[in-house]
């Protein structure tokens, strides 16, 4: 059990340094995709059906992916986990609308909720930006935001396919003990 | 029949209390987590860049290695003439330098003078680049308070571009905060082909992701295109004369007083993996 959270927490780890150092190089216009938000979109949509909003599990992950991102950011720590939080309780509540209707996880409501949270998550990262370090707000309401959002679509869209076809994160546990 | 309506509603109003406790003690516990993190900041931070740095270096050299393989592939047409023009540019330089060489050498009052400019030479220190905040233009080096460094410095390549100035900094690691950073402000002087015309100055504002433009600048000016921009040392944070960029693009309106044009920077964190932190320039 324990070996699960190891585990996903250095993905984390590995992720926000690859993103910061290796991915710079293959910046478009300036623009990176961001690992971290992607892998735990992968976790919140692939998670076994039911719970709470804002279960144990998911809250854990939200506060180690903030982590790995706050510390790179030039802010306190708490923004982006606290950005996390809230949008992973609205990203859950929309997807416990579409487990009620019996849906699995398809690609249609994957694309539409990938970008909502993208957006959903930069705006309050903002929002808190500008009460904390107001000089770092950067909200870009133009061309560059779709870059961002089709740069990440492309690596979320990689990862829905990945997880599909492996059946990732429905059973992680067992999965694990494969190891 | 009123008894159980009642009794069920106690419960549904019990389990609600319930979670409204649950949740503010969570929140409870992620405020004092959050208040402790933000207390030892500056050492948590500090401790990561410090185990992190071997392998962030090692992802940055290898990202370096890997994306200039694929551009090579994809411009190699464009390869050939950037090396045909490069060559002219190199000669036209080298003719010039033989004329100011000469120049220098006739007069004698002059070369004092250089000799003992204190912009000829500043005291450095080599950092290596460790990684980037692409979402705020900020680089982290692997040089901080131990190493002499201060907030506030330059930082230029060894071809003297312009990166940027330190942000903050910890005991083992800075971040810098690149020109193209939205806070960003930087006088500047044009240099265009006619030297006869006296030089023109601006403002150089970062654009966000990697990016800068020229504001500020009288409508009548000439700018043209490929004039290179210089810090002009009026705001007193840079030297003067390390090299800025390169105007990309004039785009006149008669209607406004100032033009903006887009500039290309000169500086590639794509291509860099040290850079030099001036820490004895102070105005």
């Amino acid at each position: 059990m324990w070996l699960k959270y190891l585990v996903i927490t250095l993905l984390f780890y590995f992720f926000a340094i690859l993103q910061n150092s290796f991915l710079i190089h293959f910046n478009v216009f300036g623009i990176t995709p961001n690992f971290i938000l992607i892998f735990y979109f992968l976790l919140l949509y692939f998670s076994p059906y039911g719970g709470p909003a804002l279960g144990w599990e998911n809250s854990f992950y939200a506060i180690i992916a903030g982590f790995f991102l706050d510390v790179f950011l030039h802010s306190y720590f708490g923004v982006s986990i606290i950005s996390l939080l809230i949008t992973m309780f609205l990203v859950k509540k929309a997807l416990q609308l579409l487990w009620n209707r019996g849906d699995e996880h398809t690609l249609l409501y994957f694309i539409p909720l990938f970008a909502v949270y993208l957006v959903i998550y930069d705006a309050f990262l903002n929002i808190i930006l500008f009460f904390s370090s107001p000089s770092f707000v950067n909200f870009n309401a133009n061309w560059t935001f779709i870059i961002t959002l089709v740069y990440n679509m492309a690596f979320a869209l990689l990862g829905f396919y990945i997880c599909k076809k492996f059946n990732l994160f429905k059973d992680l546990d067992r999965q694990l003990k494969l190891f | 029949m009123n008894f159980l309506t009642s009794g069920s509603t106690s419960a549904s109003w019990r389990k609600k209390n319930n979670v409204f406790v649950k949740v503010l003690t969570v929140f409870i516990y992620l405020f004092i987590f959050v208040g402790i993190l933000n207390l030892f900041q500056n050492q948590i931070k500090n401790y990561f860049y410090l185990l992190s740095s071997p392998i962030e270096k090692t992802f940055w050299r290898v990202g370096s290695n890997t994306s200039g393989f694929f551009a090579s592939l994809i411009n190699a047409k464009n390869t050939e003439k950037e090396n045909e023009s490069l060559k002219v540019e190199n000669q036209n330089l080298l003719v010039r330098i033989t004329a100011l060489q000469e120049a220098e050498r006739q007069n004698g009052a002059i070369n004092e003078v250089i000799a003992n400019d204190p912009q000829r030479e500043f005291k450095l220190v080599l950092a290596g680049v460790a990684g980037l905040s692409s979402s705020q233009d900020i680089i982290s080096i692997d040089k901080g308070s131990d190493d002499g460094i201060s907030e506030g410095m330059p930082v230029i390549s060894q071809q003297k571009v312009l990166f940027g100035k330190v942000l903050k900094v910890y005991k083992n690691f800075s971040e810098v905060e690149l020109i193209s950073n939205k806070n960003n402000i930087l006088n500047v002087k044009i240099k265009n082909s006619d030297q006869s015309a006296p030089p023109t100055y601006g403002i150089v504002r970062g654009n966000s992701n990697l990016g800068i433009y020229l504001d500020l600048v009288l409508i009548e000016s000439n700018i043209n295109k490929d004039d290179i921009l210089v810090t002009s040392a009026l705001e007193g944070t840079f030297p003067r004369d390390l090299l800025v960029g390169r105007v990309k693009e004039t785009e006149k309106n008669d209607l406004k007083p100032f033009q903006t044009i887009k500039i290309e920077p000169f500086f590639n964190v794509k291509e860099v993996e040290n850079l030099f932190i001036i820490t004895d320039y102070r105005k």
